[in-house]
């Protein structure tokens, strides 16, 4: 096991899924709260989309596509923005259901991204540089580079910074919207800044876990984390080092075994930490409930007893 | 018949298949179920496959049918714990059914049958290729077969139970009080949705399944309310969708699934805008006129509420969260349907504005 | 007397959405320390009256002054307490730290809640016999306790005025009874409480003034004046039958208590019977 930390990529690899698992279990508490999985989904999907077309462009420029994340990120980012505007304007314009615009945003995004991917690896003449691209589906955090990471790490220290400025402000838009703006605050604003650190989250979490299994990073530490304290800052604390966990673990088994994706071992090494934060935390937990319940039971069967007498 | 037109015929099928299954899913704004499906279903496809090594064998299917159910069932524990949020509770399962099945998928299947290109775009270019033998004969391609099976299948579901769907659908409380059982016909339905996913899911992949089984019937939701029409027009697309998509991706040399989801998308974003009744340019017309029958009223109901005869025409334009030219579009029609009078003064009401006033206050 | 500035001043308020009406040339006065019903049909823009007073929906024509002086939400003067359906009760957060969440209007941008907050912030718990929950979830408290915290989160605002949306959805006979009584004392010291109400039969005994709603203003003013049979009739479109007035006087009203406690807000059926003759 030792070896992992003598393993120079090894270590980088480590190193940055549990720091992208960190960002996102914070991050993810909010789409949490305010009930934005679904959308964190669609999102994530989008992505490629953006992915793909600011490949080709880097392709067209320079000869070479490049999947720096210099270049293939602020396409993520904007491919991201670009699904959410989507969606708002045609709940906005339609009687449709969130559900039914998100799931066309899926079909329109992620179709026209998988039909670039699969367009660009069988393009000929060949294109330089389009292996590795498949690993935004599910995820290959061996592939990130040490200027990934900086990338990676700005961003993710930003959104935190960010979060961490405008805690109150969050945290009272995301539990009564309309209180929030009774007392004066620009809630249009706090809801687009929330919105676009989803987005920056999202797109960094896809470096580790690919887009299909985004919604699992976002959510899963967090709805862990809820089970253990009923104390926001504590939440999104508990959820990222969840996160951190999942990732760095996760990341150091799938290299173990070198055809495997990265993203559906943290995904898992995630559930696993849910199902153990579901049944055994204290008070909320199923075994805390039970143990709960039967003592009341049996103090009600005691009552019922000396009522006889 | 041709590859071609048999690979045509079953991706028609498979959209009509997709697509009809999908409008109960938009109606009952349940569409999601679709996304999480059509991944908790891998482990299921996966597992039969690693038992049985025959991709034609039936236990694919029913072995996928088990994993959506145990999907479903995971998903209503959870929610019942109250512990949880429920698209949370969603994603979490099904994103944890697919993983299971993608690890599986590279560890034990090295070889050829699957890999995230099957998973995610289907087997749609070389699904003509499997034929069906039965008695050493070859029948027709096995996804025809498979296809045209299901579809029979739903559209029988459809045509007998069609006045029950319908009352479910849109008033599941009444449903109920005429002895229909909502419940028991929801679980069939629902078990319709995984046997379509799933026999879909080894053709059309898990997004293409997905964007059939919501981008057609969102269109056909925007330009109609009744069922009978949806279910047609949604077909309709979906085969539009399916050949278009399907040229497409012979002409690029690609699986045709991504190009099939797209299409539909865009049909559907064409149809937000040009749509007669729903669409963004009719709404934009319409709602200039309301709008503009709304100034009116409330130029008049200003001037009728003062004690002064006459209001000045700044006041009378700083009074209402307008611009400037609706507030002059206002005043021309009110002025050239003589509701109001003007002078040096100002403005002011006339008596036929005063009844014209007065009877859209009914109205409201 | 001297004429201090009513509470609340509307004047031609107009709210559309999608260029439908939903509240159309408002004209309302509510003055200050009077405990004022807002009543009405579902539909009827009671929740939006409130909210665009808030300055939380679009207007489209109409002004609203608030003691004397434009509405500035800035200035904290209206404590909300929202509909209990309207909220998500398993948030991770205390009772303490939700009427704490009342000071962050005034602490501004980058301030954190200190010791001067948590003490305020105790001192409305005290005010509301909500101490000794200061440490639980929300999601455990009972219905009553829930109002009660959120009473508490606008009284730690200082605010003159409160306004409450469906507080009785849901509660309980005695919770109920136990809440009015600190609504009223809260009016004794010289609040001005506003409550959108569901429950005629009680109106006679909550409150000094009525406001009767259906997109327009039907009548408002005095319990005595305001809230009789024939403005029910107008405002509910039907004629309206044990809501605890007899032909349009007020008597002492027989207090008809509807099993209707376990409703969801806003089905006024239950406590109002449209008349099949």
């Amino acid at each position: 096991m030792l070896e992992i930390f003598n393993d120079h990529t090894l270590r980088t690899v480590c190193l940055g899924t549990a720091g992208i698992g960190a960002v996102s279990g914070a991050i993810g508490c909010f789409a949490y709260l305010r009930r934005q999985s679904l959308i964190g989904d669609v999102v994530a999907h989008s992505s490629l989309l953006g992915i793909m077309v600011f490949f080709l462009a880097s392709y067209l420029i320079t000869g070479e596509g490049s999947k720096s994340l210099t270049v293939l990120i602020p396409g993520a980012l904007l491919a991201g923005v670009a699904a959410l505007m989507l969606t708002r304007w045609i709940l906005a314009q339609t009687r449709l259901k969130p559900d039914s615009a998100l799931g066309v945003m899926l079909a329109i995004f992620f179709g026209s991204g998988i039909l670039l991917l699969r367009w660009t690896q069988r393009a000929t003449p060949n294109i330089p540089g389009k292996r590795g691209l498949e690993d935004y589906l599910f995820g290959m955090a061996a592939a990130m580079t040490r200027s990934d990471l900086w990338m990676i790490g700005v961003l993710g220290a930003a959104s935190i910074l960010v979060m961490l400025l405008m805690w109150k402000e969050f945290k009272l838009f995301t539990f009564d919207p309309v209180f929030a703006q009774s007392t004066g605050l620009k809630t249009h604003w706090i809801d687009t800044l929330m919105l676009l650190i989803l987005v920056v989250g999202i797109v960094i979490g896809i470096q580790s876990v690919g887009v299909v299994l985004m919604i699992a990073l976002l959510v899963t530490p967090a709805s862990s984390a809820r089970q253990w304290t009923g104390h926001l800052g504590t939440m999104v604390l508990l959820a990222s080092i969840f996160g951190a966990i999942c990732g760095g673990v996760g990341s150091v088994l799938s290299a173990s075994f070198s055809n495997v994706p990265t993203g559906p071992v943290i995904v898992l090494v995630a559930t696993v930490l849910f199902m153990v934060s579901l049944t055994a935390a204290p008070r909320r937990g199923l075994i805390a409930r039970l143990i709960k319940r039967r003592k009341l039971e049996r103090s009600a069967q005691v009552a019922a007893a000396g009522g006889d007498q | 018949m041709t590859l071609v037109l048999w690979t045509l015929a079953i991706a028609v099928l498979t959209a009509v298949v997709c697509s009809l299954c999908g409008v109960f899913l938009v109606v009952k704004h349940e569409s999601m179920i679709a996304e999480a499906l059509s991944h908790a279903v891998l482990p299921g496809i996966l597992i039969a496959f690693l038992v049985f090594q025959d991709r034609t064998s039936p236990w694919l299917i029913i072995s996928a049918g088990l994993s959506g159910l145990l999907m479903v069932w995971v998903v209503q524990t959870i929610r019942k714990t109250g512990l949880v949020d429920g698209d949370a509770a969603l994603g979490i399962t099904f994103s944890a059914l697919f993983s299971v099945g993608i690890i599986c998928a590279n560890l034990g299947l090295n070889r050829v049958h699957f890999d995230s290109h099957c998973i995610i775009d289907g087997n749609l270019a070389m699904a003509a290729l499997r034929p069906l033998v039965i008695g050493g004969v070859e029948i027709a391609p096995f996804a025809f077969v498979l296809m045209a099976t299901v579809l029979t299948l739903l559209v029988t579901f459809i045509l007998i139970f069609y006045k029950e769907l319908k009352l479910m659908m849109f008033d599941s409380a009444l449903s109920q009080t005429f002895g229909f059982k909502p419940a028991m016909l929801h679980l069939i339905w629902l078990a319709l949705v995984s046997i379509t996913t799933v026999s879909a899911f080894e053709i059309a992949g898990s997004i293409l399944v997905v964007a059939l089984m919501i981008a057609p019937p969102a269109t056909a939701f925007l330009l109609t309310r009744r069922l009978g029409v949806m279910l047609i027009i949604s077909s309709t697309i979906g085969v539009i969708s399916s050949v278009i998509g399907l040229y497409l991706g012979l002409g690029l040399d690609i699986a045709p699934t991504g190009p099939i989801a797209s299409v539909a998308g865009m049909i559907f974003l064409l149809t937000v805008l040009l749509a007669p009744q729903q669409g963004v340019l009719a709404k934009w017309r319409r709602r200039g006129q309301q709008r503009s029958y709304l100034f009116q009223q409330l130029l008049l109901a200003r001037l009728d509420g003062d004690d002064k005869n006459w209001v000045e025409n700044e006041t009378l334009a700083g009074a209402v969260a307008w611009t400037d030219q609706q507030f002059r579009k206002a005043l021309s029609v009110c002025r050239d349907k003589k509701w109001i009078d003007e002078s040096t003064l100002g403005i002011s009401i006339t008596g036929e504005g005063r009844n014209y006033l007065m009877e859209s206050m009914e109205r409201l | 007397m001297p004429t201090a500035n009513p509470a609340i001043a509307i004047k031609g308020l107009t709210v559309a959405y999608d260029s439908v009406p939903v509240l159309w040339n408002v004209d309302l006065t509510i003055e200050q320390g009077v405990m004022m019903g807002v009543v009405g049909p579902n539909g009827a823009g009671k929740s939006t009256l409130l909210k665009a007073v808030l300055g939380v929906v679009p207007t489209l024509a109409g002004e609203v002054q608030v003691l004397g002086k434009r509405f500035s939400a800035h200035r904290q003067q209206i404590g909300y307490v929202p509909q209990r359906t309207s909220v998500d009760w398993d948030f991770p957060t205390t009772v303490l730290d939700l009427v704490k969440m009342g000071t962050y209007g005034r602490l501004g941008w980058f301030r954190r809640p200190g010791a001067k907050e948590k003490h305020d912030a105790l001192a409305a718990l005290d005010r509301f016999e909500m101490r000794e929950f200061a440490n639980r979830q929300i999601g455990e408290l009972s219905g009553g306790q829930q109002q009660r915290a959120f009473l508490a989160r606008a009284y730690v605002q200082d605010a003159p005025i409160y306004f409450l949306d469906e507080p009785f959805a849901a509660v309980d006979a005695t919770t109920e009874k136990a809440i009015i009584r600190l609504l009223k004392s809260l009016r004794d010291e010289g609040k001005t409480i506003v409550v959108v109400h569901h429950d005629l039969t009680t109106i006679m005994d909550y409150f000094d003034a009525i406001t009767l709603v259906n997109k327009k203003i039907i009548s408002s003013g005095p319990v005595a004046t305001a809230f009789t049979s024939d403005l029910l009739n107008k405002t509910y479109g039907g004629p309206i039958k044990n809501c605890g007035i007899d032909c349009g006087f007020a008597q002492p009203p027989v207090q008809l208590r509807h099993p209707s406690a376990g409703n969801a807000p806003g089905i006024g059926a239950t406590s109002v019977e449209a008349d099949d003759a």
